[in-house]
């Protein structure tokens, strides 16, 4: 026997990898995981590439009964593990003997939690994805959430990263993960769309006013809650809507759009928030405050770069803990 | 045509005519040239009634480069659109498989044979895909077959569902919830993974709609 077996699951887990791209234009979104850089984490901690499959778990945790050895690391929303009853911290390789008990309990913080397995979840790529759409019964397995009962394919091992010396130790580098509760997070974006057609008190009260994430955030998007913004729009013809569009639907109350999202859409969009903000975002749970800054192209560039490179850096920072160089 | 950003790593091209076939072609042509000067960096192609966003990848392709491929091909409009292909599809007009079909009648002041007629009447242009995988929104519809949407989105709707929403048309590729009025079923398959593309309709095809009886839907394949 081989692979691994679903026991239990508390809300949502999913297969998903850094998404699809080239299909838009079929009206196929790109899914992926919400906090990418998260799952890229957990991947360089069982050595990895960035391109394979993890399990994202959504705030409720999970059981898993191993069939077969295997490594595994999580990363993201900070979660209680334990494997055969005994406690395993996160941001570490954790070797898994066949016949072994995962149990991954509800999140602290943050929304989504990513196991990596070395080898990757091995489900077939559907369009050149893993990552499952559950709306749209694509990609994963069979399109869906996991359930009890399901056993997942464990993929090949990485041929060039196969020395394991098991080191034990922290990484210092800071963390990302859903802000403070009593900070508020900033979503910067870049101006685009209907931005020059909306409203100018609509423009103002956009970047001044302070939301608040509102419980019906999911993968698709993380609708907020706070003043209304009177665009002055209605009836727009569809059209392309991005990662991190603000969309703007009648009832004025803006909603950040994620990996989910439909790829084509009718409301006003007044910009789009960078991608590692809407990573953040996502992680937020409800009730945490956002507050919209505008940038500039070229410093959205900066910023972007900036992120790569703090994201480059921690992730060869990971990978040293699995004992690759 | 003028662009403006998409985000960091998109642009968005605007037609400064309201939408037509034109539009829908010429916009479609400036895409295709645009995949020849960068046959590698362009990740994905989004055409809407009046707009094209196009994403890229930045490690392959700058933003500056790509402005200057759309600002060059701007100023040279001597391509010529290239026309559609033309595509028919069947339909089972009735109140069972479309079960706002004597509502839309009425709402139209129109007999039902009426708005077969007239809903079949017409070439659509296909101005865009999105929604859902393959969902390709047709136009205009006739005049006096525009009706508003539901007020409550249907939960489920079912593949094939032929659909009327304003001056829009389409066909429902797969079950999903959705908001526009049902008058008929495709017995087509619209949406096939394992196609390639996965998508029967194209942007930029013309689209006509056939009528067929129940055995003729049945027999091509559809689910009563």
């Amino acid at each position: 026997m081989t692979g691994i077996e679903v026991t239990g699951v508390g809300l949502l887990v999913t297969v998903q990898d850094l998404g699809r791209t080239g299909f838009l234009g079929q009206g196929i979104t790109t899914g992926g995981a919400v906090d990418g850089f998260a799952l890229q984490c957990a991947n360089r901690l069982v050595g990895n590439p960035d391109s394979l499959a993890g399990l994202e778990i959504v705030l409720a945790g999970m059981q898993l009964t191993l069939r077969e050895q295997a490594t595994v690391a999580f990363y993201g929303a900070s979660v209680p593990i334990q494997v055969d009853g005994e406690g395993q911290d996160m941001e570490q390789p954790i070797n898994v003997a066949a016949g072994c008990a995962i149990d991954v309990g509800a999140s602290r913080t943050g929304t989504y939690t990513y196991m990596a397995v070395r080898g990757g979840i091995d489900t077939p790529p559907v369009l050149g994805s893993r990552s499952t759409v559950v709306r749209e019964s694509l990609g994963g397995l069979m399109g869906r959430g996991l359930e009890n009962g399901d056993v997942l394919p464990i993929g090949q091992s990485p041929v060039a990263h196969s020395s394991h010396h098991n080191v034990r130790g922290r990484v210092c580098a800071p963390t990302r993960g859903e802000p403070p509760a009593d900070r508020v997070l900033t979503l910067r974006y870049v101006p685009g769309f209907q931005y020059e057609q909306v409203d100018s008190a609509c423009r103002n009260n956009l970047t001044t006013e302070t939301y608040a994430v509102t419980g019906a955030a999911n993968r698709m998007a993380v609708p907020l809650d706070g003043a209304r913004l009177k665009t002055g729009l209605s009836q727009l013809r569809s059209e392309a809507t991005c990662l991190g569009s603000i969309q703007v639907p009648p009832d004025g109350k803006p909603i950040v759009l994620l990996n989910d999202r439909q790829t084509m859409g009718g409301y006003p969009q007044m910009g789009v928030v960078l991608p590692a903000d809407c990573a953040l975002l996502g992680q937020s749970r409800p009730g945490i405050k956002v507050k919209f800054q505008e940038v500039t192209i070229t410093e959205a560039e900066q910023l972007v770069w900036l992120a790569r490179h703090y994201e480059e850096t921690h992730l060869s920072a990971l990978e040293q803990l699995w004992g690759v160089s | 045509m003028h662009w403006s950003y998409a985000g960091v790593n998109g642009l968005r091209l605007s037609h400064d005519d309201s939408p037509s076939p034109a539009v829908t072609a010429s916009l479609l042509q400036f895409r295709n040239r645009l995949f020849k000067c960068h046959p590698e960096g362009i990740s994905d192609c989004v055409m809407g009634y009046q707009t094209l966003t196009i994403f890229f990848d930045p490690s392959i392709l700058t933003r500056d480069r790509l402005v200057a491929t759309i600002e060059k091909l701007g100023a040279d409009p001597s391509a010529q659109p290239l026309p559609g292909r033309q595509i028919d599809l069947p339909v089972w007009y009735s109140e069972t498989s479309g079960q706002d079909l004597a509502e839309v009648a009425e709402l139209c002041d129109l007999s039902v044979e009426g708005v077969v007629e007239m809903h079949c009447s017409q070439v659509y242009n296909a101005y865009a895909t999105g929604f859902a995988p393959g969902f390709c929104y047709l136009g205009d519809t006739p005049e006096p077959l525009t009706v508003p949407r539901l007020a409550t989105p249907r939960r489920a709707v079912p593949a094939g569902s032929v659909a009327l929403a304003d001056r829009q048309t389409a066909v429902y590729p797969s079950a999903s919830p959705g908001g526009w009025r049902l008058i008929g079923r495709c017995p087509l398959e619209l949406f096939n993974l394992s196609k390639s593309p996965p998508a029967l309709i194209a942007v930029g095809d013309r689209v006509s709609f056939k009528p067929i009886d129940k055995d003729r839907f049945v027999e091509l394949g559809g689910q009563v």
